[in-house]
């Protein structure tokens, strides 16, 4: 760098350094405005509107023996994550709709004569599906006033659609008679058997961020009787993870 | 000249340094120490639980709440009769009275422990060190609470007060608050609440109520819980012991129609008895108890004087009084105030100009020389209207002589611009 060049570069650093060195300042620890404050909203989880995540898990219950049935129990269930929205109609009443995506997932039992999918025992055989589900729900609030969930019972309808549905096996390797060092797994996507519309009655009994939760599927799952259907009946815990 | 530029250009952009950078800061936890020891750490504890409230200017006096007799309400009281801390309670004779309102018997000591950890914070003694005011009152203990704050423990809670009313108490304290699971903001008027009208009868019969004012200072409800919002009595915020700011868990004021809560703070970190052990726990649990056996030893000096002469002492002995805020009150509550031992400094430590859209402070003070966990320099503003309601508070850590600058934007005819710094407070009205 020549002479000439030089003299600026070193003016620049020596500005920069000098606007780098912290001096003392006064810092603001904390600022509160009252003004604003202490006016009740209409948002709150007893107030007039409310929304929160929500999400579970449930397990299919068989209606005939819990050991023979063609699921198997409690291998099978459901996982979901959704969003709520609850309107406040009166004290105790409110209306409730929800939406998210559920995951099911259905283990055939493997034992001699079974048809459905095939007549191939494997080590697991699942049958699986995402959906997008949606639920309109009328809400019974009864227990302690106060702004929080409190006790409910809910009572309503839910709707879903299948968005991907697929079959998985797993299997021993042919070289690997006993399966116990290597498996192999095979995923069949798109199962036509599936019928993707799907609506359930369900009933939720919740304390305050956590409910049980039971639903009865009407229409079958499988198309066309095509094998064992799903067992109507799921049972299951939900969770609001609401912040007080 | 094309360098010139380039310089003059980057050196606006470069990030300014000092000249009063806003920080906000959560939680105050700004200074981190670090303990070796778990005993380094409670004997830290235990001397600055009592430094802020300057106890040794009591304790020299052996004023220790002598003949006062203070009900105690609480959740259980398991390990209160059996920890050594609390031994010379028992063996001097001083627990009056005991009762159960959830099984509707004597024995109290059971439950949950909680009851225990407020009382050593009112007069506990570990290894000969007081860790509370009141070693030498009377107590009555009352357990109010098994499942956590439900109607029925609410009713409890209105029952002890009408019994400790009966069996002569003269100071009542709980940390016990109800929330959102039972009220709405909106109820915080001191009137609505089971408790709160249970408060107002205690004070109607001449008894001091001294409660928590809430740890949901972080959470959604933010306030104070109730009976915190009751009208005459003292609620108790919480500071954090390491920085002397409002602990970020202390829940705030005002009280929906808008009266000062809480009323005073104190260290809201404690060394505390569980039953067979020490802990160091934090909460305006704790810092309630510390003021308690405080307004304890206020009363013991002033035995003739009545239970809101009481509170109105224990208020101006409050480090920052006469100013106030919905974080801490009033402050800590002082024994040098107390006693009367206070030096009067007229000297005017800030200078406070008007330039139309901001008031400009100008430090005159400053000595870092003086600087610990108790004499931090912090500058306290609130703009009040002229009812005293605040409509916007704040604090500011000071580094240096640079001017602050707060912004009139809220500021009405006939408001007050009040600031605390090193142990005065200015007021600027209009026309000043």
């Amino acid at each position: 760098m020549e002479r000439k060049q030089l003299i600026p570069f070193l003016t620049g650093i020596f500005i920069l350094v000098l606007t780098s060195v912290r001096v003392p300042g006064q810092e603001l620890v904390y600022e509160k405005k009252v003004d604003s404050l202490l006016i009740p909203g209409k948002l709150g989880p007893n107030r007039l509107h409310y929304h929160h995540f929500i999400f579970g898990t449930s397990v299919m219950v068989p209606q005939e023996s819990l050991t023979s049935s063609d699921y198997r129990f409690p291998f099978s269930g459901n996982l979901w994550l959704g969003y709520r929205y609850k309107l406040k109609v009166a004290r105790p009443l409110a209306l409730v709709g929800e939406a998210g995506i559920r995951h099911t997932s259905a283990s055939v039992r493997q034992s001699e004569g079974k048809v459905f999918p095939d007549s191939i025992l494997h080590i697991r055989q699942s049958i699986k599906a995402d959906d997008l589900f949606g639920g309109l729900f009328v809400r019974i609030r009864f227990g302690q006033k106060g702004n929080y969930l409190g006790n409910y019972l809910d009572a309503g309808v839910q709707g879903s659609w299948s968005i991907k549905t697929r079959l998985v096996e797993v299997d021993k390797e042919s070289g690997d008679p006993a399966g116990w060092f290597s498996r192999k797994r095979t995923v069949f996507s798109g199962l036509d058997f599936i019928n993707p519309l799907a609506w359930q009655l369900v009933a939720r009994l919740g304390f305050d961020r956590v409910a049980i939760i039971a639903a009865y599927r009407l229409p079958a799952i499988l198309a066309d009787s095509k094998g064992p259907d799903f067992p109507d009946l799921t049972i299951g815990l939900e969770f609001s993870p609401v912040r007080y | 000249m094309k360098y010139f530029c380039i310089i003059i250009l980057t050196s606006l952009l470069w990030p300014p340094a000092g000249m009063n950078q806003s920080v906000r800061i959560e939680g105050h936890q700004k200074d981190q120490t670090i303990w070796t020891t778990k005993s380094d750490r409670v004997n830290r504890v235990a001397e600055l639980q009592l430094q802020y409230l300057e106890a040794g200017q009591l304790i020299s006096r052996g004023i220790n709440g002598k003949s006062i007799r203070i009900a105690v309400l609480d959740a259980g009281f398991t390990g209160t009769d059996t920890h050594p801390g609390l031994k010379h309670l028992f063996d001097n004779k001083q627990i009056i009275g005991t009762w159960d309102f959830i099984r509707n018997k004597e024995n109290v000591y059971l439950g949950h422990p909680h009851g225990t950890a407020v009382l050593s914070c009112i007069a506990g003694i570990l290894d000969g060190r007081q860790l509370g005011l009141a070693t030498g009152a009377e107590f009555l203990l009352a357990r109010t609470e098994a499942r956590g704050e439900t109607v029925q423990e609410e009713k409890n809670f209105a029952k002890a007060v009408d019994w400790a009313i009966e069996n002569g108490a003269q100071i009542i304290q709980s940390s016990l608050g109800y929330t959102y699971q039972r009220y709405f903001i909106e109820n915080l008027d001191g009137k609505t609440s089971l408790a709160a009208q249970a408060a107002r009868r205690a004070t109607g019969k001449g008894i001091l109520l001294i409660n928590s004012n809430g740890n949901e200072g972080s959470g959604n409800w933010y306030y104070m819980g109730t009976p915190a919002d009751a009208d005459s009595i003292l609620s108790i915020g919480a500071i954090d012991p390491e920085t002397g700011l409002a602990a970020g868990f202390s829940s705030f004021g005002p009280t929906v129609d808008r009266r000062l809560k809480p009323n005073l703070s104190a260290p809201g970190t404690a060394v505390i008895f569980s039953p067979h052990d020490i802990q160091i726990k934090s909460g305006t649990s704790f810092s309630s108890p510390l003021v308690t056996g405080f307004a304890a030893c206020a009363w013991e000096l002033h035995p003739d004087a009545t239970a809101q002469q009481i509170l109105a002492m224990v208020e101006k002995s409050g480090d920052l009084y006469p100013y106030y805020d919905y974080a801490i009150g009033y402050g800590v509550p002082k024994a040098s105030k107390l006693l009367g031992n206070v030096y009067v400094d007229n000297s005017v430590p800030v200078r406070i100009e008007d330039n139309g859209t901001h008031f400009l402070l100008t430090i005159r003070e400053y000595n870092p020389a003086n600087h610990s966990p108790l004499t931090k320099p912090y500058l306290y503003y609130h703009i009040s209207r002229p009812d005293g309601v605040l409509r916007r508070y704040g604090v500011w850590q000071i580094c240096g002589y640079e001017p602050i600058m707060i912004s009139k934007s809220d500021f009405k005819k006939g408001d007050i611009l009040r600031i605390h710094y090193r142990g005065r407070t200015i007021e600027w009205k209009e026309n000043n």
